[in-house]
């Protein structure tokens, strides 16, 4: 579901407002949420050891911010809700990467300065990670061969990606 | 325990020990916060299996029928973080014979490998990481994504999932004043600075922990460079400190240390502090030239048989504060007598 204010991403929140006495629910997608009126959220600048601190924003704010603001958010794999992490800093299995990708990326940036791994890897996943970038390489030919009106080309680079996708 | 870690490695004028740890989880379990006791017990029985079974020097340690003194004693010996310590879940712990490689089972995440040499040895612990690593992964599924690299319960660990430290004396800049620029400049770097046992720990006798705070965009050896390089820099300026403060004041420097090497021999009470304290400048000395009736393995002895847990092991028993003190000052008289 599309966030309600942007249209653009996707909706983790769910905002009760309450205009004119009259509670209304609206689904809002992360950033959106943190700037939804009445919500003044500051995003503390300084490393801090505590991650609980870099990633759950003041302290005050944030019960303000829980009260008015339920999450639909839960990985479904082991039950953790963005909310349970945002209090103690942990994750509850490798799916929750995926399940609040979202929202962790601008905090793993926050934190790490980069969002992409380029050290080792378990060796168990070396063909399949050299095929993966064999592929990608191989589409961005296929992009400049199509670009290029190299019709003959790109037919092949395309059979052969889907010779690729065929052996994993 | 085999004391290879009294040993003086390279650098050891300013380098205590040279320490890296990486964390794994094991794909398709629950990390250890959303585990049962069950997928405890299963995590903790695999991982032991390929590790007592390829190596002859490792050892499975039972750390779940361990007393708090035992324990504890083992967080002195840096083998184990204070967390894993306290916490009440299934875990485990591998030890190498030599007990320079420790790996924690169950701890914040499924394995937590760290290897530990005295002095600067990065590039060696480095090594006896990568060596076991190797091993589990072989083996056993782990948990790792394309984009993230090694999946870790906290995403402060995420990609690498490794953390690089040295510990190091650094009485002289501490004493000029100059360690809050070495902080600064660190904290820009990406370096974090920690006390004697890491996170939220005080900088006790002027032992500090330098280590990465990036995981994730860097490869290992970018890792173990920044902060090799950065460790290089910070070991010239204590010893020009060194040098320059001695020469300028070398009666003062002379007396303040004696004074420390005598209160320390003789004392009949010592405080954690103030023997945290007096062991800097005992230290100090004898890499000075300015004490030399004691050598540095027994300081190293000395520093850690005096920490209360080990103190409390060595008594066989659960002792007061008071007589914690006490202890502590007959343990160092014993050990410097000791030829």
């Amino acid at each position: 579901m599309l966030c309600q204010k942007c249209q653009k991403r996707i909706a983790n929140f769910l905002v009760t407002q309450v205009i004119n006495n009259q509670e209304t629910d609206i689904y809002l997608c992360n950033e959106c949420a943190y700037l939804s009126e009445g919500m003044n959220i500051n995003i503390p600048s300084v490393f801090d050891d505590l991650v609980s601190n870099i990633i759950g924003f003041d302290a005050n704010i944030t019960r303000k911010y829980m009260e008015d603001v339920k999450e639909i958010n839960v990985c479904e794999k082991c039950g953790m809700s963005y909310q349970e992490f945002k209090k103690n800093g942990k994750l509850g299995c490798e799916n929750c990467y995926e399940s609040f990708y979202e929202m962790l990326i601008p905090v793993i940036k926050r934190i790490q300065k980069n969002s992409k791994h380029i050290g080792k890897f378990p060796s168990k996943l070396k063909g399949k990670i050299v095929l993966d970038k064999e592929k990608e390489i191989l589409k961005l030919k296929l992009k400049e061969a199509i670009t290029k009106e190299q019709y003959e080309l790109a037919a092949e680079i395309r059979d052969k990606i889907r010779e690729m996708e065929g052996n994993l | 325990m085999k004391n290879i870690i009294f040993n003086l490695g390279p650098e050891s004028d300013v380098i205590i020990s040279s320490r890296i740890r990486l964390a794994r989880n094991l794909r398709d379990f629950p990390f250890p916060l959303k585990m049962n006791p069950k997928q405890s017990e299963e995590v903790l029985e695999s991982i032991k299996e390929v590790l007592v079974n390829n190596y002859q020097d490792m050892n499975f340690i039972n750390v779940n029928e361990l007393s708090e003194v035992e324990l504890f004693s083992m967080v002195e010996m840096h083998l184990i973080s204070p967390e894993f310590a306290m916490s009440k879940k299934p875990k485990g712990l591998i030890l190498s014979d030599t007990d320079i490689i420790s790996i924690m089972v169950n701890e914040e995440d499924h394995i937590r490998i760290q290897a530990l040499a005295s002095g600067f040895q990065l590039e060696n612990v480095w090594k006896m990481c990568l060596n076991i690593d190797n091993s589990l992964e072989e083996k056993l599924d782990i948990a790792f994504s394309d984009t993230f690299g090694y999946l870790t319960s906290c995403p402060t660990n995420v990609g690498t999932g490794m953390r690089v430290s040295t510990m190091l004396h650094l009485p002289a800049l501490v004493m000029s004043g100059y360690i809050n620029k070495i902080l600064e400049v660190c904290n820009k770097l990406g370096i974090a600075v920690r006390g004697l046992y890491g996170e939220n720990s005080k900088a006790h006798g002027n032992m500090f922990q330098i280590s990465n705070q990036v995981t994730l965009g860097l490869d290992e050896y970018e890792i173990v460079n920044n902060v090799k390089n950065i460790v290089k820099h910070i070991i010239d300026q204590e010893r020009i400190l060194r040098n320059e403060l001695y020469k300028q004041n070398p009666i003062i420097i002379e007396d303040k240390l004696s004074r420390s090497y005598g209160i320390f021999t003789n004392a009949k009470i010592l405080t954690s502090e103030e023997a945290f304290k007096l062991i800097s400048d005992v230290r100090l000395g004898l890499e000075m030239g300015i004490i030399k009736d004691i050598d540095m393995y027994k300081i190293n002895e000395i520093m850690l048989f005096m920490q209360s847990a080990n103190l409390q092991r060595l008594s066989g028993k659960k002792l007061s504060l008071q007589e914690i003190n006490i202890k502590r000052a007959e343990i160092v008289q014993k050990i410097i007598k000791n030829k």
